[in-house]
């Protein structure tokens, strides 16, 4: 179970924060994380919850991008802008997106005159 | 940690930080040969520092991502970006220090550290999460 470490490193916790979390003991997590133990079918999803992933992709049945970009050959180059927001992200509109991309053309253009 | 500086810490840090007449979005950070971020010139002081702190914390840990990422991916970044941007805005200690000086509602910590209740609520959870409160 390595995503469980990929997962927790990538969020920047330590495995004392992560077992306090989720309250289990710290060996705990370490025992998942380096495979000596599997959690319980109700511990796997209380990870998945945490993490805000699929037990799938905890599990390492699947992927964690389905759609990444090179799914999206087709896509302008706008679709690989890389950005973030502040507030919800779980549903990106076309209209915000499209403000993103005009931030993103000011950005360059601003670069550009000042070459 | 003011919005003067935060202001301060992104000029420090070379990020590029522009108020915009934004209508879609309070906050965008967008990563192209750096990192430079939009604020809505429409935010009262305290959303502004949320935003502010929110943002630099992306740029700090290089949590951004393209419009086709994953969901997992864009909440681990916004979980890291906030985590960045407590422990400047409303760091634990000082919360700790605040509590014994008597403050002990939300809405007075809230005041006390320039942000909004909603923020100061938020941040507790995430000190409870990690077992620091």
């Amino acid at each position: 179970m390595n995503r469980i470490r990929d997962l927790r490193e990538a969020m920047g916790m330590q495995q004392k924060e992560l077992a306090i979390a989720l309250k289990v003991s710290q060996p705990t997590i370490s025992d998942w994380e380096a495979g000596r133990k599997q959690p319980s079918a109700k511990s796997t999803m209380r990870l998945a919850s945490f993490f805000k992933v699929s037990v799938e992709y905890l599990l390492g049945v699947q992927g964690p991008s389905i759609e990444t970009p090179t799914t999206h050959a087709n896509s302008t180059t706008d679709d690989d802008i890389k950005f973030a927001l502040f507030g919800d992200v779980s549903n990106i509109t076309d209209a915000q997106f499209e403000e993103v991309k005009q931030f993103a053309r000011f950005v360059k253009e601003r670069a550009s005159r000042d070459k | 940690m003011t919005n003067e500086a935060l202001m301060g810490f992104a000029e420090t840090r070379g990020y590029d930080v522009f108020y915009l007449p934004l209508t879609e979005n309070l906050a965008i950070t967008v990563e192209c040969n750096g990192y430079h971020v939009a604020l809505s010139q429409h935010m009262e002081r305290a959303k502004e520092k949320e935003a502010l702190a929110h943002e630099l914390g992306h740029c700090e840990y290089g949590g951004v991502y393209n419009r086709y990422s994953a969901y997992d991916i864009k909440a681990k970044s916004e979980y890291r970006a906030n985590k960045w941007a407590y422990s400047r805005v409303v760091p634990i200690q000082q919360i700790r220090l605040a509590v014994r000086r008597g403050l002990i509602t939300t809405w007075e910590l809230a005041d006390d550290f320039g942000v909004s209740c909603q923020y100061m609520q938020q941040a507790l959870e995430y000190y409870k999460s990690i077992g620091m409160v």
